[in-house]
């Protein structure tokens, strides 16, 4: 009957089947046969029935650690003292301990980081005190029935184990004991059998002093709660519940964003006064990022504030190495700690349900894996805001050198991170290409070669002007005889304005800005027309550029280079030597720029009292034009902001960063930029008087006075008063904080001042209320952009307008359509934005690349000072990054003060210099970042550093 | 199989019947003997196989499925049984292939009527249905692994052999994100930290008392019979698919119904003779009814490791 062959040790089969339920839901049973065996060992050493089947390594040589409870004895632990406790095994007073397979597999199940240290302990570093007893394969110790149904299944293997091993080692004198993690397990089992202790009781009773240190670890355990629920997210409310919510006003909208500064923590604005809830830890419940989110206000006795704490998630891992499977790690400790400082609470909320996802498709790399072999693994997106992202892949190996990109499917309640899967690969990590494409990625770009049809629209190479066709109402104006000349950057291919001016008569001068004319190229409805609005910016990268327009155009048939002659659209002033404008006309031209000029080589004309041609002339007028212009403005109100952008000079060849450009400024970069002013202030006055139902404009908005606080509150502590009442109260309160000892401080109350506003936004004429026309930054009524066509798309919009409101051109369909420019303007204030995020990113991954190697000592200034550390900004590379204080006894950070104290001296405070060392920290391969030390003033504690301002992930 | 019998031989059959003798030794109304065994095969939730005589075959295997379905469409509770019949090469050469499908079809179809009201007839087969939005789908697979006549009479005692030996788990619901709610397994012996599948899962059986049989009775010259051999189907002229449910609302006194009737193959009935053949379903069924519950009561699970073939 029985037809199997036993060549080895088999006793018997037996048919096991279990039941689960797999991640989509299904419900699987599972019968499979086991076989079980006669020939698995005990681990004793002095065994003889068992020294020919394995290592025996137990009670090898004779327990050096009496207990006073038992005799000659061998542990057998149960699977939570495992789970709780596995830091204590590491003890030399726990010893002779068998880990039956039962609990092997539930740790492995339940608990991986218990999992890796247990396995660590087996089979790496413990080897002669610890056995694992293959009990669910032994004949003697395996049943599939129930057969002490008081029990828990687990307890019950285990004293199935344990009788065995009682009367296997009879003649040995040894006692198995059982270590169970409670008095209640003991109690359940001690039915069973008598030699069961509770983990604490066993080690209160062992006759060594180090015991102590054992018992004070358990106590720091002891606190953490043992309630180990498996949903951790509350359930969302139905979508009726959330829509009556929403009707009653119990319930509000909003996008929910994450803090930059600790990803714990997260806002949602909740109405058009821009009020906001603050939602902390687990109250986010699966929300990302961006997503749309319904929001219920909690009781008042639960609010709570601001950590005012840096967590980072890569700096959380750089004390604790990435898990990749940890659900487990336990959050105990992790939960805000906030509630102790009741006094200035916010309205504090939680999420109650998703209205709307903002999932899209993430680059980043997956964590380095500790358990070999494993599927599931945890991926982190570049993007830092983005929680880390659960994925299940055979292929870790490779990947984990490479740049991915994942998608999130679902996040269910009962897992802390969202799941999602691998979608494609980028790339080797660490290469140019890859970390360019990734920021491309991330940021939204659309960087593809132009398409067939686009570049069917281009003119042929050879293209020429020609004043033959031109006809319509108002006729392209021949100006070759004019001396106009363009200044720019040096290196600039796609030079998109030129300038000139002429004496006219007494007191009266003749001033053009002339503007490539890139829509007598560019017509609307085209191919190329609509490529260019969808990438609606050229991107600046450190190393490339992304152009809007194809290259035939951008570089060379728009760009008005020196002796050629080009189309332009011009817009020509007469004003007085006092700069007041007579009259302004616009019209089409036809140009031949005399020489195109670098800042630097326009400077030196000017400046040279030999030179005395047109070109020197004319620049010399608007020199000294644009000075009255500048000081008018100025007087006005304009503000003089300051970035912390810098630039690198690229070599070529390897593309790699040879130094940091020094950003000179020279009268000529006002020069030109004072006339680029008038010109989009003189063009939006136009087209707003003829279309001020679809005009395109620009327009940037009064800070509310809250948002000031930040900057008043680190004036005040450097003791200085900024008013805020007005723009021009502002500009002048600026303009009086000058300290002779920290000559940089203005610049960084500049800068905060920036931090304070929000970013200026394209929009149509006619959608908000005229006087949110205005541009708060430069201080005047109405702007837009104009001189640009080039490289924005928004200038060609304007173009068309202005062309079509002075008859220049026809009225194209779609052009004085108000919901369409509203249209327009959303997605290039988008496209916009995110140039300008990945020409910062690309400065980051820039500077990296640059301090390969290096270690440079800098100036840096504190930028703020936080609970666990303080943020430093290093000008001459633009770096922005936290020191975090690790506490020691005599320093204190005090948070009110914005100071760092060590015993009770203020040492460090905001907006001060310090001196940092900056450097690569390789530590981590695949993610090397720029590592700040502080060197002056120095301080115990305060050691490592987290780049802010990059994305994680993004550095080279 | 194919059968060819003389017409002297089918007179002889038919003649035969007419007189209460059957070729084989059996009256018009016996069974030839049937063998019914649970627990066949380990890998499904529920299984059985009947055999009539050495020669009928049949193997019937349950799998159960977690199906979610859309509540604001369906707002009838649904059968949850699904039935499909596969006829093996090994019982017919004209099964080969795609040969059985439409008898399979066939009867499959005829399953599905008998058991539409399966949900009336059945008393805890409701407890299929989890929560709004989830319930248990039972899948019931029909091998057909011999052909010797009698196909519907041995697949209906199959199948419901096989729905007497389903084992359900038992779940728990809890709620989930928009008012949704997801389905657990109910461990009853939670706790002590091993890995969830070694915990086993409670359990339930469904109440097969009065699932419905499905008779043929077969009009031979002018005797009606109930399994009939091979041969014996050779010299049909008509027959009749019965279905009989016992009900069981009031104990001790039970009745029988006639759950669905399904004319197979050709040949034309009088009124009287349909009547007939309803009558002798019934009192074959009570017997049949009243071997089956003694059987399912008696037989004990299948050894495991032992074939059921040997």
């Amino acid at each position: 009957m029985d037809l199997n062959v036993k060549q080895s040790g088999i006793h018997s089969c037996v048919p096991h089947v279990s039941y689960f339920k797999n991640r989509s839901g299904k419900v699987y049973k599972r019968a499979a046969e086991r076989y079980l065996r006669t020939d698995l060992p005990c681990g004793l050493a002095q065994c003889a029935a068992c020294k020919d089947f394995g290592k025996n390594p137990l009670l090898k040589t004779e327990n050096p650690v009496k207990n006073s409870l038992v005799g000659r004895h061998v542990l057998i632990v149960d699977s939570t003292s495992l789970i709780r406790f596995y830091d204590l095994f590491d003890s030399e007073l726990l010893r002779n301990i068998i880990v039956t397979q039962t609990v092997w597999e539930g740790v492995k199940a339940k608990a991986i980081p218990a999992y890796k240290k247990i396995n660590a302990l087996c089979y790496e570093e413990a080897l002669d005190r610890f056995h694992v007893f293959m009990n669910e394969f032994h004949f003697e110790t395996f049943s599939e029935k129930p057969k002490f149904e008081d029990l828990s299944r687990g307890e019950e293997l285990l004293i199935s184990t344990v009788h065995y091993l009682a009367a296997h080692w009879e003649q040995q004198n040894v006692i198995p004991v059982v270590l169970v993690f409670d008095d209640d397990s003991k109690q359940r089992i001690k039915k069973h059998y008598e030699n069961v202790f509770y983990l604490k009781e066993y080690i209160q009773n062992i006759e060594s002093p180090g015991k102590q240190a054992l018992l004070d670890q358990m106590a720091a355990y002891e606190n953490s709660g043992s309630a180990n629920e498996k949903q951790i997210f509350d359930e969302y409310l139905s979508h009726d519940k959330i829509m009556e919510g929403i009707a009653n006003g119990s319930i509000k909208r909003g996008t929910f964003s994450v803090s930059r500064e600790n990803y714990r923590e997260a806002t949602v604005i909740i109405d058009d006064q821009l009020n906001s809830w603050f939602i902390t830890g687990s109250n986010c419940n699966r929300s990302v990022n961006g997503d749309v989110v319904a929001v219920q206000l909690l009781p008042e006795s639960r609010w709570t504030c601001p950590e005012k704490k840096i967590r980072l998630r890569d700096v959380e891992e750089y004390v604790k190495t990435a898990d990749d499977m940890g659900n487990e790690e336990d959050d105990a400790d992790d939960e805000p700690k906030a509630k102790k400082s009741k006094k200035n609470t916010v309205p504090t909320a939680k999420v109650v349900g998703i209205i709307k996802r903002n999932w899209r498709q993430y680059c980043g790399m997956l964590l380095p894996s500790t358990v070999k072999g494993a599927k599931r693994h945890l991926f982190c997106p570049a993007e830092r805001l983005i929680p880390r992202i659960r994925i299940e892949t055979e292929q870790a190996e490779i990947l984990s050198q490479q740049r991915i990109v994942v998608a999130i499917d679902h996040w269910p309640r009962d897992s802390k991170y969202p799941l999602g899967h691998y979608v494609r690969s980028i790339g080797e990590m660490g290469s140019r290409e890859t970390e360019n494409e990734v920021l491309l990625l991330e940021h939204d770009i659309p960087h593809a070669p132009f398409s067939e049809a686009v570049l069917d629209c281009l003119p042929r190479e050879e293209w020429e002007p020609d004043l033959s066709e031109n006809r319509g109402p108002l006729p392209r104006v021949d100006l070759r005889h004019l001396t106009i000349c363009s200044v720019d950057p040096l290196g600039c291919t796609d030079i998109d304005d030129a300038l000139h001016c002429k004496q006219i008569g007494d007191d009266l001068f003749e001033v053009g800005v002339h503007i490539a004319d890139v829509t007598h190229f560019v017509r609307p409805g085209t191919a190329i027309d609509d490529e260019a609005a969808l990438r609606g910016t050229t991107v600046y990268l450190c190393d490339r550029r992304i152009d809007m327009l194809p290259c035939l155009l951008s570089s060379n048939l728009c760009s008005l280079r020196g002796e050629e002659e080009r189309y332009a659209f011009s817009c020509i002033w007469t004003m007085t030597s006092s700069a007041d404008i007579q009259s302004v006309k616009y019209h089409k031209s036809l140009i031949k720029s005399k020489a195109a000029l670098t800042y630097e080589k326009a400077q030196e004309i000017i400046d040279d009292p030999k030179e005395t041609d047109d070109v020197a002339q004319g620049l010399r007028g608007l020199m000294k034009l644009s000075k009255v212009l500048n000081a008018r403005r100025t007087g006005n109100g304009a503000l003089t902001l300051a970035s912390s952008e810098v630039r690198f000079d690229m070599d070529w060849e390897s593309r790699t960063p040879k130094k940091v450009m020094e950003k000179q400024h020279l009268d000529t970069h006002s020069m030109v930029e004072e006339f680029m002013l008038l010109a989009n202030i003189s063009v939006a006055e136009k087209i707003l008087q003829e279309y001020p139902d679809c005009a395109l404009l620009r327009r940037h908005p009064v800070p509310l006075k809250e948002s000031y606080k930040p900057l008043i509150e680190a004036a005040r502590h450097r003791g200085f008063e900024i008013i805020v009442e007005s723009g021009k109260g502002l500009a002048d309160s600026l303009n009086r904080c000058v300290d002779t000892k920290n000559p940089m401080l203005n610049r960084l109350l500049r800068m905060l001042t920036t931090r304070c506003m929000t970013q200026a936004v394209y929009f149509s004429a006619g959608t908000v209320p005229v006087p949110q026309y205005q541009h708060f930054g430069l201080a005047c009524a109405i702007y837009t952009h104009f001189t640009s066509p080039i490289r924005r798309y928004a200038d060609v919009i304007v173009h068309r307008l202005l062309a079509a409101a002075i008859g220049a051109d026809d009225i194209q369909s779609g052009l004085l359509n108000q919901a369409k420019c509203t249209k327009v303007c959303a997605n290039i204030n988008y496209r916009h934005k995110q140039a300008q995020y990945a020409g910062r990113a690309s400065v980051q991954l820039n500077v990296v690349r640059y301090f390969k190697g290096k270690v440079e000592t800098c100036e840096g200034f504190v930028m703020g000072v936080r609970n666990n550390g303080i943020q430093v900004f290093v000008p001459k590379y633009g770096l922005e990054s936290i020191i975090v204080l690790q506490p020691g006894s005599d320093t204190a950070i005090d948070v009110e003060e914005m100071a760092v104290k060590v015993n009770g001296e203020a040492v460090i405070r905001e907006l001060e210099p310090v001196t940092v060392r900056v450097s690569v920290n390789e530590k981590n391969q695949q993610r090397p970042r720029v590592e700040l030390q502080l060197l002056k003033p120095a301080i115990p504690g305060l050691s490592v550093d987290f780049d802010l301002s990059s994305s994680e992930g993004l550095g080279l | 199989m194919e059968i060819n019998l003389s017409d002297d031989e089918k007179l002889f059959l038919i003649a035969g019947v007419e007189a209460d003798i059957r070729n084989d030794g059996r009256s018009c109304q016996d069974f030839r003997t049937i063998v019914l065994e649970r627990g066949v095969l380990s890998g499904t939730n529920g299984s059985c196989r009947v055999q009539l005589g050495q020669t009928t075959d049949i193997l019937t295997g349950i799998k159960l499925e977690l199906e979610s379905y859309d509540s604001a469409t369906e707002k009838e509770a649904k059968q949850p049984m699904q039935f499909h019949v596969d006829f093996s090469a090994n019982a017919s050469s004209q099964f080969a292939g795609k040969g059985g499908d439409q008898y399979g079809e066939e009867i499959s179809a005829a399953f599905q009527v008998a058991y539409s009201r399966s949900l009336d007839i059945m008393s805890n087969l409701s407890k299929t249905h989890l929560a709004e939005g989830y319930r248990w789908k039972i899948n019931v697979d029909v091998s057909v692994l011999q052909w010797a006549g009698s196909i519907p009479d041995a697949i209906s005692l199959a199948v419901i052999g096989a729905l007497s030996d389903l084992e359900i788990p038992e779940v728990e619901v809890a709620p989930d994100d928009g008012g949704k709610v997801s389905i657990v397994l109910k461990r009853p012996r939670i706790g002590g930290n091993v890995r969830d599948e070694e915990v086993p899962v409670q359990m339930w059986r469904l109440d097969v008392q009065s699932c419905p049989l499905l008779l043929t009775i077969s009009k031979i010259g002018t005797a009606n019979l109930v399994d009939c051999s091979p041969e014996e189907e050779c010299c049909i002229r008509s027959q009749l698919l019965i279905g009989i449910a016992k009900s069981v609302s009031t104990p001790g006194n039970d009745t029988y119904q006639t759950t669905c009737i399904k004319q197979l193959g050709g040949g034309l009935l009088e009124m009287e003779s349909i009547e007939n053949m309803i009558e002798m379903a019934q009192k074959t069924s009570i017997g049949l009814y009243e071997a089956l519950a003694k059987r399912l009561k008696a037989e004990e699970k299948r050894k495991p490791g032992h074939s059921f073939l040997l």
